[in-house]
């Protein structure tokens, strides 16, 4: 009789040990098991490049901002408010969770706070840029265009017939002042690559066959034109046309004199989604999806320039140029269908 | 004792199944393992404030050393700042031939106005020759070019200017 108690004991304990780490993983994203117990990526795609992570754990209460934002030593009180103002508040446990996702433990990004990846402190490079483009920014220069996707490559597995989503984040570079517009287009390059440039493997030419891929977020399509009401006949229905707000505006009084310049929108970055759909008789393998950008139209063009109706208008707006360029697609996700 | 490893033995497939359900759901429905590589590849490009590209305006057909639109010893014709978490290459190079076969020399100085260090020259033999202007851009680094061009009675297209492309191609290293 007493055995029995301890059978059941033991197994009520592991099935709600079981429960417990599943919901755990479910809920919060954080995968608590190691990766390199599952046997590690595919490739290595690093290549050898060598990637920066956080190294602060900084997480003092700052009496200027009312949250756990780091302190600047050469920022004024004012300056802290044009930057973050429009932020969500910084988190006592940003660190703690970027590290995670820095680390590949955190995975579910749409599940991730905007307060976290809104944070100008997310992206690694802001810690050594903020002087040159903020307190010190240099009134003979401005910056035009820049952007960037976070993370740069995704791997992931899937079974045949199977719809899935994947999410990265798309950002402004630091310290530009023009509205950029642009458009998004997933596409299917021939090979997937490392952080070099590197061929890793070949995907197949009928790729296009079996899987399906289109952006579903942000959902603010624009391609209707706001002016005329009639649809651009030359953006493709699988484009996405994004205005990514500036991260440095300078504001003046009706003189031209200087009064204070402005930081992050509250939308600076934006979360992208892309839905793709696997066909039931999708060869088991890898497959490659990857993110380009293009200028818009020249009618979208001409009316963002022209407009006077909305904020991004004449030289603010900048449809982003095509002469940066890199040796690797602007964010891939690799697919191992199963 | 039989029976005991037997439960012992479904409770932790159980416990398996179970933590890999929780693995399934990592980045949207049916998705069994994600893996990330946490780099974040970005640049910005500065230009003299007001433009948006490097522009020559000679005053004349024939011209030499005509330096871009609005660059000075403060205000280089293009910076370019690594805005990632990865060291960076920078290379210039031209996309294609010049239009005009007038256009006989384009050059472009890394770092100083003066052309102190590194000075890269095309000529209308070897536009789309591709030059390491930067070899390693360090994260949060950023870097002055300044650009000149000679040529000899250039002509116009017609709308009055003659664009050539240069690209800037930035890869990790």
């Amino acid at each position: 009789m007493k055995k029995k108690y301890v059978y059941v004991a033991v197994v009520s304990t592991i099935i709600i040990c079981g429960v417990s780490i599943a919901a755990y993983t479910t809920f919060t994203g954080v995968n608590i098991f190691s990766p390199t117990s599952l046997g590690g990526p595919r490739h290595d795609y690093t290549g050898g490049a060598t990637i920066n992570f956080h190294d602060m754990d900084d997480t003092t209460y700052n009496n200027i901002t009312g949250d756990y934002r780091p302190t600047y030593s050469n920022l004024s009180d004012d300056e802290y408010e044009w930057i973050f103002d429009d932020l969500p508040s910084f988190p006592d446990d940003f660190f703690d969770i970027v590290k995670l996702i820095y680390e590949g433990k955190f995975v579910k990004f749409e599940d991730l706070a905007d307060n976290y990846y809104l944070q100008p402190e997310f992206y690694v490079g802001w810690f050594g840029i903020y002087t040159n483009n903020y307190p010190e920014n240099d009134p003979d220069m401005w910056a035009v265009e820049g952007y960037g996707f976070f993370p740069l490559i995704k791997e992931i597995s899937v079974g045949r017939g199977q719809t899935f989503e994947s999410n990265c984040y798309f950002r402004t570079a630091f310290g530009v002042e023009t509205y950029q517009g642009l458009v998004i287009r997933p596409y299917f390059p021939a090979t997937g690559k490392d952080m070099l440039g590197r061929d890793l493997f070949t995907q197949s030419e009928d790729v296009g066959d079996y899987l399906n891929v289109k952006i579903t977020n942000p959902d603010d399509k624009l391609y209707t034109s706001f002016k005329d009401e009639i649809m651009y006949d030359n953006v493709a229905d699988s484009d996405w046309m994004v205005v990514l707000k500036p991260t440095y505006t300078v504001l003046n009084d009706k003189y031209g004199n200087f009064l204070r310049y402005k930081g992050f929108y509250d939308d600076w970055v934006r979360l992208l989604t892309i839905q793709i759909d696997v066909a039931e008789n999708t060869p088991p393998g890898e497959y490659v999806v990857a993110l380009e950008v293009l200028p818009p139209c020249f009618e979208i063009n001409q009316e963002y320039y022209f407009s006077t109706s909305r904020e991004y208008y004449g030289m603010y707006y900048h449809p982003v140029s095509q002469i940066a360029k890199s040796n690797i697609p602007n964010y891939q996700l690799i697919i191992v269908v199963e | 004792m039989k029976k005991t490893k037997k439960l012992c033995v479904y409770g932790i497939g159980l416990l398996l199944l179970l933590s890999f359900v929780g693995y399934a759901s990592a980045d949207g429905s049916n998705v069994t393992v994600t893996w990330i590589i946490p780099a974040d590849l970005s640049i910005a490009i500065t230009y003299p404030t007001g433009e948006s590209q490097i522009v020559f305006e000679p005053g004349s057909k024939t011209f030499s050393e005509e330096q871009a639109r609005n660059q000075h010893t403060g205000a280089a014709g293009m910076n370019i700042e690594n805005d990632g978490n990865t060291a960076l290459q920078i290379n210039f190079t031209f996309a294609d031939a010049w239009y005009d076969a007038g256009l006989a020399n384009f050059n472009c100085s890394v770092d100083s106005y003066n052309n102190a260090t590194l000075k890269v020259y095309w000529t209308n033999s070897n536009e789309t020759a591709n030059h390491t202007v930067v070899a390693n851009l360090a994260i949060s680094a950023s870097e002055d070019f300044w650009f000149w061009s000679t040529g000899t009675d250039c002509t116009e297209s017609a709308i009055g200017e003659d664009t050539e492309t240069l690209e800037v191609w930035y890869t990790n290293v």
